[in-house]
């Protein structure tokens, strides 16, 4: 409710005034009085009520019906009273609405965090009360500036405002810009009262083009290739054709957060993805219906900074859904979401702890209780999660879960009852007479699934490619078996049941010195996670024998070493990790690390007996200049979905299951890499820094990355940076270098690539926030040529000499920003670019993407503050490219096996995507 | 070699698929038109709660009172661009489905035209709202062409011969004409209730034309005396009947109004005849057959609640939002209720002029019928339905022309991307059945198979519309 109180201008002048007419206050009917006509009185009232409380009379002037002869007449008549906003959460929410529109654009990257940082937005925290690790869970904070104000406080110092915080020594201007806003010193600017965030999202995102190329697979059996065998061409046979996907469909997001203050909060979100029909759209033959509350997260909790019993001690309690994040992320750091490079200083934060979770991360969230308590000293938290996850299961050829007893052996079912199978004899009863028994399912992994469809409608799917793979023999014909003449993985929807329980304890003896000790269990109780060795792993995962020897490379063992549950030496129900963090600050640098270690087959509790993954980051920070170098290590069989700490790739990247997604017995098996979480298993050093000389040169942020990727060894190096000259304050010409070697360890070995990318960009900051820029790219690749561009594409034909091949390709963008005012924004951008087998990367507002071969694109996005408290988002883009297929199609027969001498030309064949998103806020 | 059945089997399927609308095969349905209020297009067409033009009342006939006018008038012209990509399927030499490959593209454009006026009067506290209107409701026009080549010498870049043309022409749009009442009762200058009914008769005279006609080429390639049949079928048919709307609209304050409107479900009587010719052609007699159309013609109910906001920003600025209910599944059983959202804003960005922009996400259902045979060998009709969401961008703006005259300008372009039968079945084109050879004289070698496609290899059908929506209001 507006709430606004009105002083006159002279207390002495009131009985002068009363007979005035008071601009800001009078009625419709009192407007009509004034020598004016109706249709003037109305735009009068009408521009108070719809666009703002008049600040002067000369403000009159902005109607269009009043000129300066009706103003002068008015004059005489009317009166502006002084307006002052008094209702705290409309005058913070103006104070900061800049940020949180550019976090709630942001959502999509930061995963959840922004609502956290959204709420200390609008009810900051006291400066002089924050911990340690309140600090550093702000973007753009440091250790080192963290410690710079906690020494301070210890001192009994106390920071007044913002100047005095700007005094603070050793704390960085960038520290200072990005806390300001998140903290208050004496009084909060809003006291505890109820505050509503409800986001609509919709969003129609075609599928990533890893995701594309999966669901395009079809089913063919091995018997193709035999001239005699007329396979049928059937768009059905592939995911994609079976569920018609096709259709443009979009995602949709549903969330509402309530809190008080910041002491109690609740919140509720349903994220439908892609191809799922979402909560107004559900109908219950679609496939796509699940228990609502199973497809939706919330979370209800109870914060509080100032415990009375405990001096300087906090408390958060959380039920439902919720994140924890520990040390550098190789314990516990839980998302379904993976992305490189995240150092975790800058902007690429995490926020460490129990923080309440409306992300869009469904596989690996955490359902059921936590609570953290901590004080400077002293920090402990301890979280239990039952959730039922989705899972890569075995699968019997009707679709039912192959299932394990103790003993290691598959036990399967007929009418006479459980049996497992011994060279090839059945066998109902074990050595000791006992009948066979198994109650846990034969599982290969974890998997976050494209489609979102439930078990009942992938099991139709897989009943029909099933009919595929294994066509009945016609008279004559003779088929070679194959491997696997059925399905024998695939996802199944909430398989596996699993209760985590973890911990979190740490001390801190002194400031910015802290040791912590993470741990978690998983406990799997209706499961068995089985993952083959290195030599069993292809049988099991390919369809057909002829690929198991061209596929055996060493990155594989990426695969086979997954953690299972049960192996040959030893049988468990759970996962463990257990780990040990560290930092402290010496001067102006920050020193900080983790040591993981995952149980398999060594002791639980003894450290170095069993994968391990460690990191160690340090951290230096100057006025003008920040240094970060880091050192990890990450053991090929540490396989931890919880853990999402710094990498170059995702696991599995460059694996089977991305390089020959079609060799697979099912396609879909190739979601373990597609929606990846995870760090590849990597050993490296990596250093980063940012240096402005002063007004005119700045080194923008400039990496060198040199690391081996540990499941076979490759070693490749990476460097970027970048340097911006501005000679105006309103020019800036800015130049980037990249460079990537691949396989630098042998030059002579066929993985070695070379990547060079060198980027122009003239970039103007225009008046009103305006701004151009003009950007162009070349780069060049050098590197053998793609198996698949080789003429013909059969494997065994592939007769060409692995010499190098260079390509070049180049991009060409313009982008521009323009502000109509400061309620409404457009941004939009086009480019154009060409590849030839390199892609290309861009920035769209807040999200990035990735452009292969050649095409142009083309996006505008609106940003419309509606009022004070709505905020939509209206994006359009328009993406349409060619890609390499148009290539190889040149060999392509769509008709028949014996047209191999006509080429066909399909050159019309075109990637047209429309992609629109449309986001509301509304905050009351 | 096809037999007569596998013919008219063929000529079904023309028939079934060519009930369109702007889209050949947006069938059954028809094209909804957008918002004929070019200033509530260009918001998305939200404005079931809409006080600022005349022909708001179009939506929802409350609107008329809401607008607190004497009088108002309204004509609109609206003109559709419509592109059509037809796709088949792609192939890979792993026998792998990769990508689609287009076949046929069609532009298109249409023009329409509606209008509406209305007056009111006041008293006391009440007041009373009389309007009327034309206004298309359902478009059926459409047109398409796709040429038939063989592929002779295209590994050359040859140009391939032309064998055959199929052309469908399609005409006609429902129209709506009708009056509309509006009653209100102001609480205070900004608290009101207007209720409303609107009475519309509809009528449309439809023509729908497919042809199938050989090239001279084609004709020269057969020995004399060959007839390559040609086919034709023109499907001539009228719609009559009456509609209802009820609307409400709520005035919550100068800052929020609250509008409703409700079409029940409509059932209109279809007459005309359904003419198919095919010469005759070796030994096969010709096929000409008169049926005559005599059935209802069903509409959907419709149900749409919205909201207005008229906040206080720095610009003058308007948000509307609307949800819609149609339902469906009132006609046909395996069809769902679908729902559709309207949103957009309008912000006057300088010297009053406003800049609008809209989203609006609208779910259509494809209807594809094929005939086939039961168990027991009875014909029967396979209803194939599939649900397709049509998004949309809008923007627009105005010019105030006079003082009272205001001319609005909206654009829209929508997309939607989906699987259809082929139009035209490909073993129509095999030549041997009408010369009686043992190969082809048409196609360039003899491996070609023209078998009809079905639902194993699809259509992937791409449609872009854009829309331009002009509208002059006069009001007092």
């Amino acid at each position: 409710m507006k709430k606004f109180f009105l002083m006159l201008f002279a207390l002495g002048c009131i009985g002068f005034l009363a007979a005035k007419v008071d601009l800001n206050t009078a009625s419709l009917q009192e407007l009509m009085q004034l020598p004016i006509t109706e249709a003037q009185a109305r735009d009068i009232y009408e521009y108070r009520t719809f666009v703002k409380i008049f600040d002067s009379i000369y403000d009159l002037r902005e109607i269009p019906s009043i000129d300066q002869k009706t103003l002068d007449s008015l004059k005489p008549l009317v009166v502006v009273s002084i307006y002052t906003e008094t209702d705290e959460v409309s005058i913070r929410r103006q104070e900061i609405r800049d940020f949180l529109e550019r976090l709630d654009n942001n959502e999509g990257a930061s995963e959840g965090m922004a609502d956290v940082w959204q709420d200390y937005l609008m009810t900051p925290q006291n400066v002089n009360r924050m911990h340690f690790d309140d600090f550093i869970s702000l973007p753009n904070v440091s250790a080192i500036d963290a410690v710079s104000i906690l020494k301070r406080v210890a001192r009994g110092d106390t920071i007044s405002d913002t100047r005095d915080l700007r005094n603070t020594p050793g704390l960085s201007y960038y520290g200072y810009t990005n806390l300001r806003n998140y903290v208050y010193f004496s009084e909060p600017p809003v006291k505890n009262r109820i505050m509503f965030d409800a986001q609509v999202q919709y969003y129609t995102r075609p599928y990533e083009e890893g995701q594309y190329d999966m669901l395009h697979e079809a089913f063919v059996p091995k018997s193709f290739g035999n001239d005699w065998v007329t396979v049928p061409h059937d768009k059905r046979n592939s995911y994609w054709g079976y569920f018609n996907v096709d259709q443009v469909q979009p995602d949709m997001i549903l969330k509402l957060r309530m809190r008080y203050g910041n002491n109690i909060k609740a919140g509720f979100m349903n994220y439908s993805p892609k191809a799922n029909e979402g909560l107004l759209f559900s109908s219950e033959d679609s496939g796509t219906d699940r228990d609502m509350i199973t497809n939706s997260k919330y979370y209800a909790g109870y914060e509080n900074t100032n415990l009375p019993w405990l001096d300087n001690t906090a408390l958060k309690l959380y039920i439902g859904h919720y994140r924890a994040t520990y040390g550098e992320g190789l314990v516990m750091e839980n998302t379904d979401f993976y992305s490189a490079r995240k150092t975790g200083f800058g902007f690429s934060k995490r926020i460490m702890g129990i923080t309440p979770d409306l992300s869009r991360t469904q596989e690996y969230a955490l359902r059921g209780a936590a609570i953290e308590i901590k004080n400077p000293h002293f920090g402990a938290s301890f979280f239990v999660s039952d959730d039922k996850k989705d899972a890569l299961a075995y699968i019997n050829p009707d679709g039912s879960y192959v299932m394990r007893d103790d003993f290691g052996n598959d036990v399967f079912s007929d009418e006479t009852g459980q049996y497992y199978v011994e060279n090839n004899v059945r066998h109902y009863t074990y050595d000791d007479g006992s009948v066979v028994h198994a109650d846990k399912r034969k599982l290969f992994s974890y998997i976050n699934p494209t489609l979102p469809y439930d078990n009942e409608t992938m099991m139709e799917a897989e009943a029909v490619f099933n009919d595929v793979l294994n066509p009945t023999p016609g008279p004559g014909q003779n088929y070679t078996p194959f491997a696997m003449p059925y399905i024998n993985l695939a996802t199944r929807k909430d398989a596996m049941r699993e209760k985590l329980w973890g911990t979190h304890l740490q001390v801190s003896p002194i400031i910015g010195t802290h040791l912590g000790f993470t741990t978690y269990t998983a406990l799997y109780d209706n499961a068995h996670l089985i993952v083959p060795d290195f030599n069993q792993l292809l049988p099991t995962i390919i369809r057909d024998s002829y690929y198991y020897t061209k596929l055996q490379k060493a990155l594989n063992s990426e695969v086979s070493n997954m953690y299972s549950t049960q192996t040959d030496s030893y049988s468990r129900d759970y996962r463990r990790v257990i780990g040990f963090d560290a930092g402290t600050v010496l001067g102006n640098t920050s020193i900080q690390g983790e040591y993981a270690e995952l149980s398999v087959d060594g002791d639980d509790f003894k450290l170095g007996d069993d994968p391990k993954a460690y990191l160690v980051s340090a951290h230096t920070q100057f006025e003008n200049l920040y240094f970060i170098s880091m050192f990890r290590n990450y053991d090929v069989n540490f396989e931890n979905p919880y853990s999402n700490s710094f990498s170059e790739h995702e696991r599995f990247n460059d694996t089977i299951l991305e390089k020959n997604i079609y060799a697979l017995t099912n396609p879909t098996i190739s979601d373990i890499l597609q929606n990846s979480n995870q760090s590849q298993p990597e050993r490296g050093i990596y250093f980063e820094t940012r240096y402005k000389f002063n007004n005119y040169f700045t080194v923008g942020r400039s990496y060198l990355d040199l690391w081996e990727r540990l499941s076979d060894g490759r070693r490749s190096v990476r460097f970027q940076s970048e340097l911006e000259f501005r000679p105006l304050y309103q020019l800036g010409l800015r130049l980037r270098y990249k460079n990537q070697v691949n396989r630098y360890d042998d030059l002579a070995d066929r993985g070695v690539s070379k990547t060079n990318e060198y980027t122009l960009a003239v970039r103007t900051f225009l008046s009103n926030r305006d701004f151009l820029e003009l950007e162009y790219r070349y780069n060049t690749v050098l590197s053998p040529p793609y198996t698949s561009l080789t003429y013909p594409a059969e494997p065994g034909n592939n007769t060409m000499a692995a010499a190098m091949t260079l390509m070049t390709g180049d991009y060409i963008g313009v982008n521009y920003t323009h502000n109509f005012n400061s309620s409404l924004k457009m941004q939009g951008s086009f480019i154009y670019w060409y590849g030839h087998g390199i892609s290309h990367w861009d920035w769209e507002d807040m999200e990035i993407d990735f452009m292969g071969e050649k095409g142009a694109k083309a996006w505008v996005a609106f940003s419309s503050r509606i009022s004070n408290n709505m905020y939509m988002n209206l994006k359009f883009k328009n993406k349409t490219y060619q890609d390499k297929e148009l290539r190889i199609r040149q060999n392509n027969d769509p008709n028949h096996s014996n047209l191999t001498d006509q080429l066909t030309y399909f050159d019309r064949v075109e990637h047209s995507e429309n992609t629109i998103r449309l986001s509301l806020d509304y905050r009351f | 070699m096809l037999s007569n059945k596998s013919l008219i089997l063929i000529a079904l399927l023309v028939i079934a698929t060519s009930l369109g609308a702007f889209s050949i095969s947006d069938t059954y349905f028809g094209y909804r038109y957008p918002a004929f209020d070019a200033r509530s297009m260009a918001m998305g067409g939200a404005g079931v709660f809409n006080d600022m033009r005349p022909a708001a009342f179009l939506q929802n006939p409350a609107n008329i009172t809401v607008q607190k006018r004497f009088a108002g008038l309204h004509i609109a012209t609206m003109v559709n661009r419509a592109d059509d990509t037809r796709m088949i399927p792609l192939y890979n030499s792993f026998d792998n489905y990769i990508d689609d490959a287009v076949y046929a593209s069609n532009i298109n454009a249409f023009t329409q035209f509606a209008g509406a006026g209305f007056a009111t009067i006041g008293i006391s506290n009440f007041r009373f709202g009389l309007g009327a209107y034309q206004q298309p409701v359902l478009s059926f026009d459409g047109v398409y062409t796709e040429e038939i080549r063989n592929n002779r010498n295209t590994d050359d870049d040859g140009y391939p011969e032309k064998i055959a043309q199929n052309d469908i022409d399609n005409e006609g749009s429902l129209y709506k004409t009708g009056a509309a009442i509006s009653m209100a009762y102001a609480f205070s200058e900004y608290v009101d209730l207007n209720l409303g009914f609107d009475f519309g008769m509809m009528n449309a005279d439809i023509e729908q034309k497919t042809t199938i006609r050989w090239t001279d080429w084609s004709r020269q390639q057969v020995d004399d005396g060959v007839v390559l049949p040609e086919y034709t079928r023109i499907a001539d048919w009228d719609l009559e009947g009456e509609q209802l709307k009820f609307g409400a609209a709520f005035r919550l304050g100068p800052h929020f109004g609250l509008g409703w409107s409700y079409i029940p479900k409509t059932t209109l009587t279809r007459e005309g005849t359904d003419f198919t010719y095919r010469e005759a052609y070796r030994n096969t007699p010709a096929d000409s057959t008169w049926v005559s159309l005599d059935s209802d013609y069903d509409l959907p109910s419709e149900m749409r609640l919205g909201l207005t906001y008229y906040p206080r920003n720095i610009m003058r600025t308007v948000f509307s939002l609307d949800l819609e209910m149609v339902d469906y599944s009132q006609n046909m059983d395996f069809l769902d209720p679908v729902y559709n959202i309207y949103a957009g804003v309008e912000h006057h960005v300088v010297n009053s002029i406003p800049l609008r922009l809209g989203f609006q996400a609208v779910n259509s259902y494809h209807i594809d019928m094929e005939d086939s045979i039961d168990e027991e060998g009875n014909s029967i009709t396979l209803y194939s339905a599939n649900k397709i969401l049509n998004p949309m961008i809008t923007g627009g703006s105005s010019v105030q022309i006079a003082k009272n005259i205001v001319l609005d300008l909206g654009f829209g372009y929508a997309w939607r991307e989906y699987e259809a039968l082929d139009l035209f079945g490909d073993a129509y084109y095999n030549d041997k059945i009408y010369t009686g050879s043992s190969s082809y004289s048409l196609w360039p070698n003899q491996y070609i198979d023209l078998q009809n496609r079905g639902w194993e290899n699809p259509d992937k059908v791409k449609e872009n519309f854009i829309t331009l929506n002009a509208g002059l209001s006069f009001s007092w």
